[in-house]
C-alpha cells in the first residue's frame, strides 16, 4: 500500500486546525518527560545517535557518555516525534539530517512535515503532497518552495 | 587557504580532546543528525558557564540570550546552536558583517549567511578528538590534485 506524506512550505499553507512544532527540541523535551519512552525508540537512537536506553529509560547511553534524553540529536527527536504525535501535528524538519529524513520518510506513514527552505528530500515510495496541492518535484526540488 | 586553530581543549571528564579549526571567521556545522554537533556545543557551553574558558559565548534553545548581545561582542568565539530555528534574517545579516569575531554555527538554511567552500564544516570524532572536517575543501584540492593531510 501506498503510503502517503503531506510536506507544507509556507505557514499559510498548513490548515488552522493543525498545530505546527517548529522547535523540535522545546516540543520533544516536553513530551518526552510526560510520556516517557520505550524499548522500541532503541531502534531510533541506535540508527541515528548510535545510542541506547539505559535500564531506566530515562538515561540514553551514548558514544560521549550517559546522558538524558533531552541531550539526543535533534533529529533523533524529530523521528521520536514522529512515532507519537497525530497527523495533524506538523513537525518541523529544518533541523533534520538527511539520515533522518531518509528514515522517516521510509518508515512512517500520514505525517505532517513543514520546511520554510527549499531541500532535496531523501527519495521515498511515498507520495509527498506540498502544501495539499501537488506532488514533490524530486527533478526541480526548488520548484516546490515556488 | 590554510585554517587556523581557533580553540583547542582537552576534557578528561569525557576522555576527548576538542579540537576547532576555521578556514574564516564563520563555519556552519551540518551534516546528518547524530554526528555529536549539539553535545559539542553543549560542552562548549559548560565551560563558558563555569567561566573555564575565556572569549566563547554559546546559544542554543534552551538558553540564547546572548543572541541579544551580538553587537557588543569582540575577539570571541560565538558558538550558536539550532541555527534554523534561532538566526532571524537580521542576525544572518550581522554575522556576514561582523569581522571582529568567530562563528561556530550548526544548521542546514544557509540563506543569507554567505556560505561558500571554505565555510561548511562537518563534525569528526576519532581517536577521542572532535574536529571539524571541511568536505568541500578537501573535494576541491583532491580534484585539483592537491590533497594535503
Amino acid at each position: 500500500m501506498t503510503c502517503m506524506i503531506k510536506l507544507y512550505t509556507s505557514k499559510d499553507s498548513i490548515p488552522k486546525s493543525y498545530k505546527l512544532v517548529e522547535n523540535i527540541d522545546v516540543y520533544f523535551d516536553g513530551m518526552i518527560l510526560m510520556g516517557g519512552a520505550n524499548n522500541s525508540d532503541n531502534k531510533e537512537l541506535k540508527l541515528i545517535d548510535k545510542s541506547t536506553l539505559d535500564k531506566s529509560k530515562s538515561h540514553v547511553i551514548t558514544p560521549f557518555g550517559v546522558t538524558d534524553l533531552t541531550h539526543i540529536s535533534t533529529g533523533c527527536k524529530a523521528a521520536l516525534l514522529a512515532k507519537r504525535v497525530q497527523n495533524n501535528v506538523v513537525l518541523g524538519i529544518q533541523e533534520c539530517g538527511n539520515n533522518v529524513l531518509r528514515y522517516m520518510l521510509n518508515n512512517f506513514d500520514n505525517m505532517s512535515l513543514y520546511c520554510p527552505y527549499p531541500r532535496v528530500l531523501p527519495y521515498t515510495e511515498s507520495i509527498i503532497v506540498v502544501n495539499n496541492k501537488k506532488a514533490y518535484d524530486y527533478e526541480d526540488a526548488r520548484s516546490n518552495w515556488e | 587557504m590554510d585554517k587556523r586553530r581557533i580553540f583547542e581543549i582537552e576534557l578528561k571528564g569525557k576522555n576527548l580532546k576538542i579540537e576547532i579549526d576555521m578556514y574564516e571567521n564563520r563555519t556552519i556545522l551540518t551534516g546528518d543528525s547524530g554526528t555529536g554537533k549539539s553535545f559539542l556545543f553543549d560542552c562548549l557551553r559548560r565551560l563558558s558557564d563555569a567561566e573555564l574558558v575565556e572569549n566563547i559565548i554559546v546559544a542554543e534553545y534552551r538558553n540564547h540570550t546572548a543572541l541579544d548581545n551580538l553587537q557588543s561582542y569582540k575577539n570571541k568565539l560565538i558558538c550558536i546552536d539550532n541555527c534554523d530555528i534561532l538566526l532571524d534574517d537580521s542576525l544572518r545579516e550581522h554575522i556576514v558583517d561582523d569581522i571582529n569575531n568567530h562563528y561556530l554555527l550548526a544548521g542546514r538554511d544557509f540563506r543569507k549567511l554567505l556560505i561558500g567552500t571554505y565555510n561548511i564544516g562537518t563534525l569528526g570524532h576519532k581517536n577521542n578528538k572532535l574536529f571539524i572536517e571541511y568536505p568541500f575543501v578537501e573535494l576541491e584540492r583532491k580534484e585539483a590534485g592537491d590533497l594535503h593531510d
